[in-house]
């Protein structure tokens, strides 16, 4: 499953990523493989992500969260 | 060591949103000196810190970064600075702050800055809020992991500064070396030891990043960056997964250093930021509660500055006055009372305005609301070829265009980014205040319109045409501009924390000290010279022109007041400025507009709010009477061969949109040629706002006329 597909509420952990452009910018800000990720929720126009990353509260675009595969 | 100089340069660096500018402020307070990293105009503000009788210490507030694989160009100039030992702006120590609601991410540059060979100075901030929400952190156990002394520091008390100033002292006095915590690996090993010899590095951590940065890198010359390209080549050098693997072995290293050392229990409670955001990020009611904050961000700066800029006004209308009755009636005082007060007044007068702006908009980057915006409508400004971090720009764009094109450095997308500087002028500026308050008084009668003031709505709508005519720009130049790279959103959304006044107090003191002087300068030299253009004229030709008018005015039997005022407007036309007024008045006649005000036009090519200084100029020059306001005395101004009023609805409504559209600002022109790089854009700007400009102003005076 990718970051772009889960659902609110719950806990999954991060397992890869797809995009070594994007791994390497998200691994930065600690999106690290063994992270727990959680949707808060989207943007008003659907196109951003709100997640909390092992405590951190981070937004994505659609691309960078489909580049993120969790379990 | 001891010593009375600053010699030592500090460096202080943190993730954005670090609390690093509350630091920052902490510790200089009042006597910080802002000035341009050299090259670039990414702020650089430096302040002294008086560690005690004998030392003192520069500190250089560096611009937020994540890493030393910069992502923005401000970003950028950290690395650059950092990477390069031989910089002049190159540490001695570093003052690492790191905000405890995200320490572990933190870790990972305090790690590389370690591993350039820096001393470090751990701050971590926030400390009553983080007590507070429950962060326990065992500082004396971090300090011996990290390897470098760690100090846990309110802004709000600043309880322990001291503490802050006597570990700078002793990053000085001791100077034992922090063991390396990545070590390369053969392969990059390789290629630093290869290039040893021709650059110039403290540590071999140090030559890897000059490596993988070597493309951009202002430093290093041309022909090595050829050298150390084809040397990775070569070798298979591969910057990403290079990078990917050495961030990764940071994360376990120092994983394994700060396990157990923190803990951070939220509280079973929500914490409050996640509240706030349940309303605030909400997909219905926050783009609700942002329009409302805007409408009342634009409410307050009208209404709340009014009073104020009555004051202003009548104090230097009464300044005027009383130089021109107690003083002698020479040049000087004509420079004085009718050239250099007027000017100034002009643009003082919108300090209050000026003022709220910035101050709302401190305060929404101070308690960390900009994120959300930028999250809320990153997609929707996408559409029209932008970024979420274009609202930013386009929202200070109301205040000026200059720091709002500069805040666009954090648009990593170059194409974004130009568009957003393109079309940032477009919203109407503080600068545009005083010259729509002025005309709309022509342009519209002051009546009510339902619950509204009619020349208040006048105004809303030359607001909604700027930011409307940017939306269909920015689409326009989403097709024309072809230039492709990669785009991210990737940002962090900040613990919500109650602002420091202090820290509004001096983003505010900066940003409207830096209109009054920037402006001000400029102002006070076209004032001189408008006073001077206006009141001499060619051999002979103003008192030909005084000589006719006093005819005249025997021949039609024109009053005293009459023949005077026939006299000084005769005179206004054939002084230096005159003859310049009428010479491009062919070019905008068509827009309704005379030579009088193809002056202001040109005048107001400085800065638009000259406009105002120029027109009291003018008409202070032109006028016999002396405690008239600018709006009064254009009212009565007449055409003497029609004898209409020259400031009818028309002509008022066509300068009007000409000051929405048209690019009347050389600061926005130098900035968006220093942002850019070239002429190019800032020429193309110029040309697609003016003729802009030009139509709307042609249609609506012929429509209306």
């Amino acid at each position: 499953m990718r970051g772009s597909d889960i659902s609110k509420g719950h806990n999954y952990k991060i397992k890869d990523f797809t995009n070594s452009n994007i791994a390497v910018k998200l691994l930065i800000l600690g999106f690290l493989p063994g992270s727990v990720i959680s949707l808060i929720r989207k943007s008003p126009f659907g196109g951003a992500y709100y997640f909390d990353v092992n405590g951190n509260r981070i937004a994505l675009r659609k691309n960078e969260a489909e580049a993120i595969v969790v379990d | 060591m001891a010593k009375k100089t600053s010699k030592y340069k500090i460096a202080l660096i943190g993730n954005p949103n670090s609390g690093k500018t509350s630091l920052f402020n902490s510790l200089t307070g009042m006597h910080q000196h802002v000035a341009n990293f050299p090259g670039v105009t990414v702020d650089k503000k430096t302040g002294i810190l008086k560690i005690d009788k004998d030392l003192s210490v520069t500190l250089i507030d560096f611009p937020g970064t994540y890493s030393l694989y910069p992502n923005s160009d401000d970003e950028k100039v950290v690395a650059e600075i950092l990477t390069n030992p031989k910089d002049k702006d190159y540490p001695d120590a570093v003052i690492y702050i790191i905000d405890p609601f995200d320490f572990k991410r933190q870790m990972l540059l305090l790690t590389q800055l370690q591993d350039l060979g820096l001393p470090v100075l751990v701050v971590l901030t926030m400390k009553d809020l983080a007590i507070k929400q429950g962060i326990k952190i065992n500082i004396k156990k971090l300090s011996e992991q990290i390897q470098s002394p760690v100090i846990f520091f309110s802004n709000k008390t600043k309880e322990n500064i001291h503490e802050i100033k006597s570990g700078i002292r002793n990053l000085f006095e001791n100077k034992s070396r922090v063991k390396t915590c990545y070590s390369l690996t053969s392969h990059e090993k390789d290629i630093v030891d290869n290039f040893r010899d021709k650059l110039n590095f403290n540590t071999d951590y140090q030559g890897l990043l000059q490596i993988h940065h070597s493309e951009w890198l202002k430093y290093i010359p041309k022909n090595l960056k050829e050298e150390i390209k084809d040397y990775k080549l070569k070798i298979g050098f591969n910057d990403i997964s290079l990078q990917i693997q050495e961030t990764l072995e940071r994360y376990r290293i120092f994983n394994k250093k700060i396990k157990g050392i923190i803990n951070f229990k939220r509280n079973s409670v929500k914490a409050i930021t996640d509240k706030i955001d349940d309303i605030v990020t909400h997909k219905l009611i926050g783009p609700i509660i942002f329009f409302v904050l805007m409408l009342f961000m634009f409410q307050a700066i009208f209404s709340w500055s009014e009073l104020p800029m009555e004051w202003l006004e009548d104090g230097f209308t009464t300044l005027s006055n009383y130089l021109k009755v107690n003083f002698p009636q020479n040049w000087l005082t004509g420079l004085l009372a009718d050239g250099i007060i007027p000017g100034l007044a002009g643009v003082l007068v919108f300090i209050p305005q000026i003022f709220l702006l910035f101050l709302i908009i401190g305060i929404m980057e101070e308690v960390g609301y900009m994120s959300r915006v930028i999250f809320m409508f990153d997609d929707l400004m996408r559409k029209f070829g932008m970024n979420g971090r274009s609202m930013i720009s386009l929202i200070s764009g109301g205040a000026c265009a200059v720091p709002a094109i500069m805040s666009t450095r954090t648009i990593n997308n170059w194409k974004e980014r130009l568009i957003t500087i393109m079309v940032t002028p477009l919203v109407s500026c503080s600068a545009r205040i005083p010259v729509y308050t002025l005309l709309v008084v022509f342009a519209v009668p002051d009546k009510d319109i339902g619950i509204f003031n009619a020349r208040g709505l006048a105004l809303m709508g030359l607001y909604s045409m700027g930011i409307f005519m940017a939306l269909i720009s920015s689409m326009v130049m989403k097709y024309i501009i072809k230039t492709k790279g990669p785009s991210y959103l990737m940002i962090s959304l900040p613990e919500y924390k109650r602002p420091i006044v202090k820290n509004i107090g001096l983003y505010v003191k900066e940003k409207v000290g830096a209109f009054v002087f920037g402006a001000g300068k400029i102002i006070l030299m076209v004032s001189i010279a408008l006073w001077f253009l206006a009141s001499y004229g060619p051999p002979g030709a103003m008192d030909k022109a005084e000589k006719q008018a006093i005819e005249t005015g025997a021949k039609r039997n024109l009053s005293e007041e009459q023949t005077l005022n026939l006299i000084a407007a005769e005179k206004i036309e054939h002084s230096y400025i005159g003859y310049l007024g009428k010479s491009i008045e062919p070019a905008i006649k068509p827009l309704g507009f005379d030579w009088k005000i193809g002056i202001a036009l040109i005048t107001s090519f400085a800065a638009r709010e000259i406009f105002v200084g120029t027109m009291a100029t003018i008409y202070s020059v032109g006028s016999t009477e002396d405690n008239l306001k600018v709006s009064e005395q254009m009212a009565k101004d007449v055409n003497l061969q029609t004898g209409e009023k020259t400031y009818n609805s028309a002509v008022a409504w066509s300068l009007l949109l000409f000051y929405v559209f048209a690019l009347q600002c050389m600061s926005t022109i130098a900035v968006v040629r220093k942002e850019t790089g070239s002429w190019k854009w800032p020429v193309m700007q110029f040309l697609y706002m003016g003729g802009l400009a030009y139509f709307f102003s042609f249609l609506i005076y012929n429509f209306l006329n």
